[in-house]
C-alpha cells in the first residue's frame, strides 16, 4: 500500500514532493494509490488520552534507537559545539596575554561580541535544562519560558557591555609577540581568526593559498585565511540557516495547513491554489532574486527560505487534519465549545505533526544545501562571513589552478551535515512508519 | 480523464498569473532602477543627452508606468490572446515621440521655473552663498540633479494631458486580440528573448534527456541487486552508500570532477567547460580519420563534453531511484501472487524479474514523471559549473545582469515547463497505474 | 490488466526513444551540412565577383585609363610627438602598410591561417558608435578605417584612407585629401560623401553615439570640397582635435543610409567598412552568442594582411580560457597575475608558448578616489575627512603599495604615481610614488587634527568624530576583495577604521553619479596621450563630468586648460608634467597601479613585437595593422 515518499524539501533534482492531482480527490487517491505521504495512521482516539507528548517522544526515541540517526545526531552535536565555541577554538586573539610590563590581559574575552555571549549563555541554559529535566521535572513549556527569560536578559545585557575592539588588527598579537612586548600568550587550538589574512606569516610573493601544512592544518583560502578557522566559524551559518529557516517554514506550514485541513471546503481550495503558486516558483530562482536585489543578508536569506519552503509542511498537516477532523475526539472538542486555537494546536496537531518532523529534518538539509548553492554562485553572504558554499566557490574561481584543499574540505562538511540530517530524517520516517520498517528488515 | 485534464490546464492560468505576479512585484520592489543599468557607466554624455536617453529608455521599456501597469502590459505581450500594441519603432510612434520631444523642449524653461519654485526649500541651502568654491560646485551639481528628477516627473504628468498617441505600449484597439506571444528583448544581450530561449532550452533538455535514462537504467539494476540480497550486508551497504550519494551536494561533485578529472594537474580525461570543442564545427559528424589522424567527430565530441555534467545531474536521481526500486520491489515481492509463483516452483530469478520487477516499474515511472518539473532548476548549478549555456545559465545570467525582460520571459518558460511536466506526471500515473482514476467518485 | 506497464512496454518505449534520438541527430547533421554549403556558396560568390573586378581593372589599365593613386605628400606636423624617434628605421612614413612589407621580408613568412583570440566576455553588439562594449571597438578597427592611423612605433599619425592633409596655423582648420582607390568591402568606392555622412550620422542626436559625440564637441563644421577632399573646422584649438577626426572610422553611406536612427540604435550587428577584414556573417547578419570572426576582405584596396581570419571567442571562465590555450585552441591568453605566473612556469605550456608581458598605455591605472564632498541621499552635501590634502597624502602613505602588489598581483604590477602612462612623455620623469611611511602618515594626520582622544584605537578629529570611512568597490572580482581586505588592515594600523562596501555595478554607478560615497576604488583605461580634463578639472564636478570626488585646484585647472590649447608637443608635455606634479602633491586619488598586459602567445604566431602602443598590433589603436603571421609549417586551420 504505502510506498516511500520522496523527501520533499530537498532542492535540486532529487526534490520531488509528489504533486497532488486534485484537491478534492487527493485524499482518496493518496490513500489508495499511495502517492503522497505514507499511510501514517494516527493512533486510535483512545490513545489520545494517554499523553500527547509521549507520542512525539516515542517517535523521537524510536528514531534515535537506530544507528544512522545516532550517527547523524553525533555529527550535528559536534557542529553545535563548534558553532557555540567557535571563538574559543579558532581565534587570532590569545586567551591570556602576559605583557613585558607585567600586565596580564584577556584579549579573547574582550573581543567577544554580544552575539557570542548570548550564544554561550543559551547553550549552557539548554544544557542545564537537559540535565536537570528529570530531576526537577521540567516540562517543555517551562523550559521554553526559562529559555526566553534567559535570552531576554542576556542579549540586551551583552550588547550593552560587550565592546569588542572597533579596529581589527589580527596580526597585532603576533607582531607584539615577535617584538617581545608580549612575553607569552596562551592561544586557542587554531590560533587564527576566520578573517585574518595572515599576511605577516607569508613571504612576500608567496601565494595566499597554501596547501595543508603544520601551521594551517587544512591549508589557507585564496585570501590567505586559515581554512580550518573559517570552516569552524561557518558552522554557525550552516546551523542557523538550517534551524531558523526550517523553523519558519514549519510554523507557517503548520498554521496554514491546519487551517486548510480543519475548514476544508472553499478555504482549502483557495489556499491550495496559493500553495500551488508558491510551489511552482523555483526556490533557487526566488532566493537569487531576493539576495541579488535586496542585499546579501543572512537573516533575509533565512526568512526567504522559510517563506518558500513551508508548502510541503502545509500539505502534510492538511492531509492529516482532513482525516482527523472527522474523528470522534475532534467532534467532541468542537461540541464542548473549546476555542479553535485549542482544538487545532492542542488536540489535533500532536496527532498530525509527526510527518512534519520528518519533513523538517529533510528541510534543514535542503536549507543548508540552498545556502551553499547560493554562496557558491556568489550570491550568498558577504566575504567577511564564513560559509562553506562560498569557500567551495573559491575552488572554482581563480586562475591559480585547482586548489584541491579548498574544494575538498568545505564540500565534505556540507556533505556530512546534509547526510546527517537525511539519516535522522530517514530514521524518523521509519520510526513513524512501522510497516515500512518491517518491509526493510 | 479528458475533462480532468482540461480543468487542470485551466487551473494553470491562475497559477501562472500568480507566480509571475509575485516575481514581477519582487523585481519592481528592488531598490535599483533599470535605467541606471542601461545608461553608459562612465557618463560620457553631452549635456541634455542624458535626459533624451532616459526618455528613450523609458519609452522603449515602458518604465515610466507604475509596476502593476507594467505587469499587465508584460502579461499582455507574452500572452497569445491579448491586445496588439504599438512598438517603439513603428513610424507613427517615432513621429509621436518626435513631436513630444519638440513639445518638451518648448516647455522646458517653463517647467524648470515651476520646479524650481516647488523645490525652493530644498534648493535654498544648496544655493546659499559660500566662499568654498568646491562646496559650491557640488551644491550646484546636487541642485541640478534634484531639478532634473523633479522635472522628469513633472513632464510626465503634463504629457498625459497632451495626449500624444500612439506611444509605445499603447493598445491597437482595431485589431483582433489574438497574436504571436512577444517575449520582449534582452537588453544585456541586445536581441529578442525568444531566440535566446530557443537556443538554451534544447541544451537543457538534451542534458536531462541523457541524464534521466542513465539514472533510470543504473538504478533499476542496483535496485534489483540490492533487493535480491535483501537483509544481507550487500543490501545494507548499498542502502547506506545510496543515501550518502543522495546527500552529496552537486556543487561539490562538480567542482571536484572538474578539479580532478578535467585538469592538467591531476587527470585530464574530460574537457572542463562548454558543450563543444572550438573546432567542433569543422569536424565530421561521426568519428573518422582525417589526414591519418583519429578525429572524434561532432557527436562524440559533444558526448565527451557532456560526460561530467550528465554524471552530476544523474547521480542524485540515480541514488534516489535505486532506493525506490528496491523498496517497491520488496513490497511487490511480499504480495501473495509472488508467494504463489514461488510455490509453483518458478526459479527465483524468474519470479524476481518477470513478476516482481514488472509490477515495481509503476512507481518508478510515476516517480520519474514527478522528477520532470525539476529539470530546469536542477540543472542550473550544473550548467553554471560546467559553463553550459542552457536555461539555467540563461536565468542566472539574466538575474546577474539585471536583465528584467529576459529574466521574466525565461522564468515564464521555466514555469510553463514545470506545469507541463506536472501534467505529464499526472498522465503517467494514470497510464502506469490503472488503479488511479481522476474521475469523480 | 491490459493497461499494465510491463517490461516489454518498457523496451518498446526505449526503442522508440532511440529512434527519436537518431532522427534528431540526423537532423542536426543535416543542418550542419547546410550551413557549411551556405558558407561555401557565399565565399565562392565573393571570389567570382572579385575576379570580375580584377578583370575589369586589368582591362582599364590596358586601356590606360587609370592612374595609380599617388601616395605620399602632405603629412604636416599636425599632431603626435614630432620629436619622438621612430622604432623602425624607415624614412618613408607615408606607407601605412610598411609593417606588412617588413613582415613579408621575414624568414618563414606565409599568408594564411587563423589567429584565435578570446574576448573573455560576452559581446552583445558590434554596431559602431552605439556599442558600449570595448571589444566592439576591436572589431570596428579591423573592419573600418579612419583617414589616418597612429603608427605604433612613433605614435605619429600616418595617412590611411587619406593621402595627406593640411592643418592651418591656428589648428582650427584641417583639410584631408582622400585616396582615390579605396573601396568598401562590397566594392563601392569610398569618397568624401562617406566621410561627410559619417560625421552627419555621428552628430545626429537621434543616434545614440553620445560617447563619440562627447569627443567631438570642438568640431564646428565638416564639408566636402570635392569628391576626394573634406574640410573640418573647429571651435577652439585642442590637441586631440586632429586625432579624433582623423581616426574616426569612415562608414559607407550607401549601406547605413538604409536604416533610420532607431533601427541603427537597436541593431546588433551592422558593421561594414573599408578595412582589411570583414565580419564573417556579413555586414548586417552578425548575432551575438558565438563570438566574432572576421575574415580577410578579398577586395581590400590596400596591402592584404597575412592572417586569413581572426577569431574572437567568448570564453568567460578563467580556467576554461587557460585550458583552451593549453590545448592550443586559442593562440593568446590574457592572464591575471596568478595565472600568468603559473602558466609561464609550466614547462608543457612554455614548450609551445612564449610570454608576452608588455605595457600598453591603453591599459590605464587603478586607483582609490577620495571623495571630498559627500552628498548623502536627501541631505546637504558635506565635506568629508578627505577634503584636507594632508589626510589624502597620509592615506596614500599608509598603504604599502609594493607589498600589496606582491600580495595580490605577485609583483607584476607597477606602482603608479599619476594618471599618465609612466613610460610616456606625459609623466614627469622625476616623480616617484609616495613611499610607504606610517610614521609620516601619522604625523600628517595629527597635524591635520586627528588623534586618538578616547583610547579606543581609532583617531578622532577635534570634535570627537572617529575617523571611519566606507570604501566602495565593485563586486564580483576576487582581486578587489583581496585589495580591500589588505586596505582594511593597512588603515587599521593608522588608527582609521575602513568599512568595505561591495556594490553591484549598476548601484555603484548610481551612487557614483550622486557623489554618495566616501572613497571608491576603480580603474580608468587610457590612451597614449590622455587628457585629464574630464577627470580632474573642477568644471567636471557638475553635469556629467567624471570628477565624481569633487576635487578642485585652480592651479591645476589652468594648467590643464593651457595644455589642451597648446599644439606644440614639447610645450604641451611640459605642461602635462606640471599637471602630474600637482596631482602627485594633491593626491585626489591614491594612484594604485599601472597594469601591464600579462599575455602568453602561441609560438606559432610570428612577428609579435612590443611597440609604444602595446604590441605592434594593439586592437585598441585606431587603424592598427595586423602584421602577425604564421609560418607555413605551423598553420593548422585550413578552409
Amino acid at each position: 500500500m504505502s510506498r516511500t515518499p520522496p523527501p520533499s524539501a530537498y532542492p535540486g533534482p532529487g526534490r520531488t514532493g509528489a504533486f497532488e492531482p486534485e484537491t478534492g480527490g487527493r485524499d482518496a487517491s493518496s490513500a489508495e494509490s499511495g502517492i503522497g505521504f505514507p499511510g501514517y495512521q494516527p493512533p486510535p482516539p483512545g490513545d489520545e488520552g494517554r499523553s500527547r507528548r509521549s507520542l512525539l517522544m516515542q517517535v523521537i526515541a524510536d528514531t534515535f534507537r537506530q544507528r544512522g540517526a545516532r550517527l547523524g545526531a553525533v555529527w550535528v552535536s559536534i557542529l553545535i559545539i563548534l558553532a557555540v565555541f567557535a571563538p574559543f577554538i579558532a581565534n587570532s586573539r590569545p586567551l591570556i596575554a602576559r605583557w613585558a610590563d607585567g600586565n596580564v590581559t584577556y584579549p579573547l574575552l574582550a573581543g567577544l561580541a554580544w552575539f557570542d555571549w548570548t550564544l554561550l549563555v543559551a547553550f549552557f541554559t539548554v544544557l542545564g535544562l537537559l540535565i536537570a529535566r528529570t530531576a526537577l521535572n521540567i516540562t517543555l513549556g517551562h523550559a521554553l519560558l526559562i529559555m526566553i527569560a534567559v535570552l531576554g536578559i542576556t542579549a540586551p545585557l551583552a550588547s550593552l557591555t560587550a565592546s569588542p575592539p572597533a579596529l581589527v588588527e589580527w596580526d597585532y598579537w603576533r607582531d607584539t609577540e615577535r617584538s617581545g612586548e608580549l612575553v607569552s600568550a596562551t592561544r586557542t587550538i587554531v590560533p587564527f581568526s576566520p578573517n585574518d589574512a595572515l599576511a605577516d606569516l607569508r613571504e612576500s610573493l608567496q601565494r595566499p593559498q597554501q596547501p595543508p601544512n603544520e601551521q594551517n592544518w587544512l591549508g589557507t583560502t585564496v585570501y590567505g585565511e586559515d581554512m580550518l578557522s573559517r570552516m569552524i566559524h561557518a558552522t554557525r551559518v550552516a546551523l542557523a540557516i538550517g534551524f531558523i529557516a526550517t523553523g519558519i517554514a514549519v510554523i507557517i506550514g503548520v498554521t496554514i495547513g491546519s487551517i486548510m485541513g480543519y475548514f476544508a471546503g472553499w478555504t482549502d481550495l483557495l489556499m491550495m491554489r496559493f500553495i500551488e503558486i508558491v510551489e511552482v516558483i523555483p526556490q533557487l530562482i526566488l532566493l537569487i532574486i531576493v539576495t541579488s536585489f535586496f542585499g546579501k543578508n543572512i537573516w533575509l536569506m533565512m526568512i526567504t527560505i522559510g517563506l518558500i519552503a513551508w508548502t510541503s509542511n502545509a500539505r502534510f498537516i492538511r492531509a492529516e487534519f482532513l482525516k482527523l477532523r472527522r474523528q470522534d475526539f475532534v467532534q467532541a472538542c468542537v461540541a464542548t465549545g473549546l476555542p479553535l486555537r485549542n482544538i487545532l494546536f492542542r488536540h489535533m496537531l500532536p496527532n498530525g505533526v509527526a510527518p512534519v518532523l520528518v519533513n523538517a529534518s529533510f528541510g534543514i538539509a535542503g536549507a543548508i544545501l540552498l545556502e551553499s548553492v547560493l554562496s557558491f554562485l556568489g550570491l550568498g553572504l558577504e566575504q567577511t562571513e564564513s560559509s562553506w558554499g562560498a569557500l567551495l566557490n573559491q575552488a572554482r574561481e581563480g586562475g591559480s589552478g585547482f586548489n584541491w584543499w579548498i574544494a575538498t574540505f568545505p564540500g565534505l562538511a556540507i556533505f556530512l551535515t546534509v547526510f546527517a540530517y537525511i539519516l535522522i530524517g530517514e530514521a524518523m520516517r521509519d520510526a513513524i512508519d512501522p510497516k515500512l520498517k518491517k518491509a526493510g528488515e | 480523464m479528458v475533462s480532468y485534464l482540461v480543468r487542470r490546464i485551466l487551473l494553470f492560468i491562475p497559477t501562472i498569473l500568480g507566480a509571475t505576479f509575485i516575481i514581477f512585484m519582487l523585481l519592481a520592489m528592488a531598490p535599483q532602477s533599470v535605467i541606471d543599468q542601461l545608461l553608459p557607466p562612465t557618463g560620457e554624455m553631452q549635456a541634455g543627452s542624458r535626459e533624451l536617453r532616459m526618455a528613450y529608455i523609458e519609452d522603449r521599456y515602458g518604465l515610466d508606468q507604475p509596476a502593476p501597469v507594467r505587469y499587465l502590459r508584460w502579461i499582455n505581450n507574452v500572452s497569445p490572446i491579448g491586445f496588439h500594441t504599438w512598438r517603439y519603432d513603428e513610424p507613427e510612434v517615432v513621429e509621436q515621440r518626435r513631436l513630444r520631444r519638440a513639445w518638451r523642449e518648448g516647455i522646458d524653461a517653463e517647467v524648470r521655473a515651476e520646479v524650481e519654485r516647488d523645490l525652493a526649500d530644498q534648493l535654498a541651502p544648496l544655493r546659499a552663498a559660500t566662499d568654498d568654491e568646491q562646496l559650491a560646485a557640488v551644491n550646484r551639481a546636487r541642485a541640478d540633479q534634484l531639478i532634473d528628477e523633479a522635472k522628469r516627473a513633472r513632464m510626465r504628468k503634463l504629457e498625459a494631458d497632451q495626449g500624444f498617441s500612439p506611444l509605445p505600449g499603447d493598445i491597437k484597439w482595431n485589431k483582433i486580440p489574438v497574436k504571436a506571444p512577444d517575449l520582449g528583448d534582452s537588453f544585456t544581450k541586445s536581441r529578442p528573448v525568444w531566440p535566446l530561449i530557443a537556443e538554451a532550452l534544447p541544451v537543457t533538455l538534451l542534458l536531462n534527456a541523457l541524464a534521466l535514462p542513465l539514472a533510470l537504467s543504473i538504478s533499476v539494476v542496483t535496485g534489483i541487486w540490492s533487493a535480491k540480497h535483501r537483509g544481507l550486508w550487500q543490501d545494507w551497504g548499498t542502502g547506506g552508500v545510496l543515501l550518502a550519494l543522495y546527500s552529496v551536494p552537486v556543487i561539490w561533485v562538480g567542482v571536484m570532477a572538474i578539479g580532478f578529472l578535467a585538469s592538467e594537474q591531476f587527470v585530464r580525461a574530460f574537457p572542463p567547460a562548454g558543450m563543444h570543442d572550438i573546432q567542433a564545427d569543422a569536424m565530421s559528424f561521426f568519428p573518422s580519420r582525417v589526414d591519418g589522424h583519429w578525429q572524434r567527430g561532432f557527436l562524440l565530441d559533444t558526448l565527451w563534453h557532456l560526460g561530467l555534467p550528465v554524471f552530476c545531474l544523474s547521480y542524485v536521481q540515480f541514488a534516489y531511484l535505486s532506493k525506490l526500486t528496491r523498496t517497491s520491489l520488496l513490497e511487490t515481492l511480499s504480495a501473495d501472487y509472488i508467494r504463489t509463483a514461488h510455490a509453483k516452483g518458478l526459479a527465483p530469478n524468474v519470479v524476481l524479474l518477470r513478476h516482481g520487477m514488472r509490477n515495481s516499474l509503476i512507481p518508478i515511472i510515476t516517480f520519474l514523471a514527478s522528477l520532470l518539473p525539476y529539470i530546469v532548476t536542477g540543472s542550473i548549478v550544473v550548467e553554471v559549473i560546467f559553463g553550459i549555456n542552457g536555461m539555467g545559465r540563461l536565468v542566472i545570467d539574466a538575474l546577474k545582469g539585471k536583465d528584467y525582460e529576459l529574466f521574466l520571459s525565461a522564468t515564464l518558460m521555466v514555469l510553463m515547463l514545470k506545469l507541463l511536466c506536472y501534467l505529464l506526471a499526472d498522465i503517467a500515473y494514470v497510464i502506469a497505474d490503472p488503479r488511479v482514476s481522476f474521475s469523480a467518485k | 490488466m491490459e493497461n499494465r506497464f510491463g517490461i516489454k512496454d518498457f523496451f518498446l518505449f526505449l526503442l522508440l526513444g532511440v529512434l527519436i534520438v537518431i532522427v534528431v541527430v540526423a537532423m542536426v547533421q543535416f543542418d550542419r551540412q547546410y550551413r557549411l554549403v551556405d558558407q561555401t556558396f557565399n565565399e565562392t560568390r565573393t571570389l567570382s565577383e572579385e575576379v570580375n573586378r580584377i578583370k575589369r581593372s586589368l582591362a582599364e589599365i590596358e586601356a590606360g585609363g587609370i592612374a595609380l593613386a599617388p601616395v605620399g605628400g602632405g603629412s604636416s606636423e599636425s599632431s603626435g610627438g614630432g620629436g619622438l624617434e621612430r622604432g623602425k628605421g624607415r624614412d618613408d612614413n607615408t606607407d601605412p602598410f610598411y609593417q606588412l612589407a617588413d613582415a613579408q621580408r621575414m624568414e618563414g613568412y606565409a599568408r594564411g591561417d587563423w589567429f584565435v583570440d578570446n574576448f573573455g566576455t560576452k559581446i552583445g553588439r558590434i554596431t559602431p558608435l552605439v556599442s558600449s562594449d570595448v571589444y566592439a571597438t576591436w572589431i570596428e578597427y579591423l573592419v573600418c578605417e579612419g583617414m589616418a592611423q597612429r603608427d605604433p612605433y612613433t605614435l605619429d599619425f600616418v595617412p590611411r584612407l587619406a593621402r595627406g592633409w593640411e592643418v592651418s596655423e591656428d589648428g582650427l582648420e584641417m583639410t584631408f585629401h582622400l585616396r582615390r582607390n579605396a573601396t568598401f568591402s562590397d566594392g563601392e568606392p569610398l569618397t568624401g560623401e562617406d566621410v561627410i555622412f559619417t560625421f552627419d550620422w555621428t552628430m545626429n542626436p537621434e543616434v545614440q553615439a553620445d560617447r563619440t559625440r562627447s569627443y567631438l564637441t570642438q568640431l564646428a563644421s565638416w564639408e566636402k570640397i570635392d569628391d576626394y577632399t573634406v574640410k573640418f573646422t573647429f571651435k577652439e584649438p585642442y590637441f586631440q582635435n586632429f586625432s579624433q577626426v582623423a581616426t574616426m572610422s569612415i562608414l559607407p553611406r550607401h549601406f547605413y543610409e538604409k536604416y533610420n536612427p532607431t533601427q541603427f540604435n537597436e541593431h546588433v550587428g551592422l558593421l561594414m567598412g573599408s578595412g582589411p577584414y570583414m565580419v564573417q556573417e556579413g555586414p548586417d547578419r552578425w548575432t551575438p552568442g558565438n563570438g566574432v570572426t572576421v575574415v580577410r576582405n578579398p577586395r581590400y584596396w590596400g596591402e592584404p594582411p597575412p592572417l586569413d581570419r581572426i577569431v574572437f571567442r567568448e570564453i568567460e571562465e578563467e580556467t576554461a580560457d587557460a585550458v583552451s590555450f593549453r590545448n592550443q585552441q586559442t593562440d593568446l591568453i590574457r592572464c591575471p597575475p596568478e595565472l600568468f605566473e603559473k602558466l609561464s612556469q609550466d614547462r608543457d605550456v612554455m614548450a609551445f608558448a612564449r610570454s608576452v608581458k608588455h605595457t600598453s598605455p591603453y591599459k590605464g591605472y587603478i586607483y582609490v578616489a577620495w571623495n571630498q564632498v559627500r552628498t548623502r541621499s536627501g541631505q546637504q552635501p558635506q565635506p568629508t575627512f578627505f577634503s584636507d590634502k594632508r589626510v589624502r597624502q597620509a592615506m596614500t602613505m599608509l598603504l604599502d603599495r609594493s607589498r600589496l602588489n606582491e600580495e595580490v598581483f605577485l609583483g607584476q604590477y607597477r606602482t603608479a604615481s599619476g594618471p599618465f602612462d609612466p613610460t610616456g612623455p606625459q609623466s614627469h620623469p622625476d616623480i616617484e610614488p609616495w613611499p610607504h611611511d606610517v610614521a609620516t602618515a601619522r604625523s600628517l594626520l595629527s597635524a591635520a587634527g586627528y588623534s586618538d582622544r578616547d583610547g579606543d584605537g581609532i583617531i578622532e578629529d577635534s570634535q570627537g568624530r572617529p575617523f571611519t570611512f566606507t570604501l566602495t568597490y565593485p563586486g564580483g572580482s576576487e582581486t578587489w576583495e583581496k585589495v580591500v581586505k589588505y586596505m582594511v588592515t593597512a588603515y587599521a594600523r593608522g588608527g582609521i577604521k575602513m568599512e568595505p562596501e561591495r556594490l553591484d555595478w549598476p548601484v555603484l554607478v548610481t551612487r557614483l553619479n550622486a557623489k554618495d560615497f566616501d572613497a571608491i576604488t576603480l580603474g580608468w583605461s587610457s590612451v597614449p596621450e590622455s587628457d585629464p580634463y574630464q577627470i580632474f578639472h573642477s568644471s567636471q564636478i557638475e553635469g556629467q563630468g567624471d570628477n565624481r570626488n569633487s576635487y578642485r585646484n585652480p592651479e591645476l585647472d589652468s594648467a590643464i586648460e593651457e595644455a589642451r590649447r597648446t599644439m606644440d608637443t614639447q610645450e604641451r608635455m611640459k605642461l602635462w608634467n606640471r599637471v602630474h606634479e600637482i596631482l602627485h602633491e594633491d593626491q585626489p586619488y591614491t594612484f594604485l597601479f599601472n597594469r601591464p598586459n600579462l599575455w602568453l602567445m602561441n609560438q606559432r604566431v610570428h612577428n609579435v613585437e612590443e611597440s609604444k602602443v602595446g604590441l605592434n598590433w594593439e586592437p585598441l589603436n585606431p587603424g592598427g595593422i595586423v602584421p602577425w603571421y604564421i609560418p607555413q609549417s605551423m598553420q593548422k586551420y585550413t578552409q
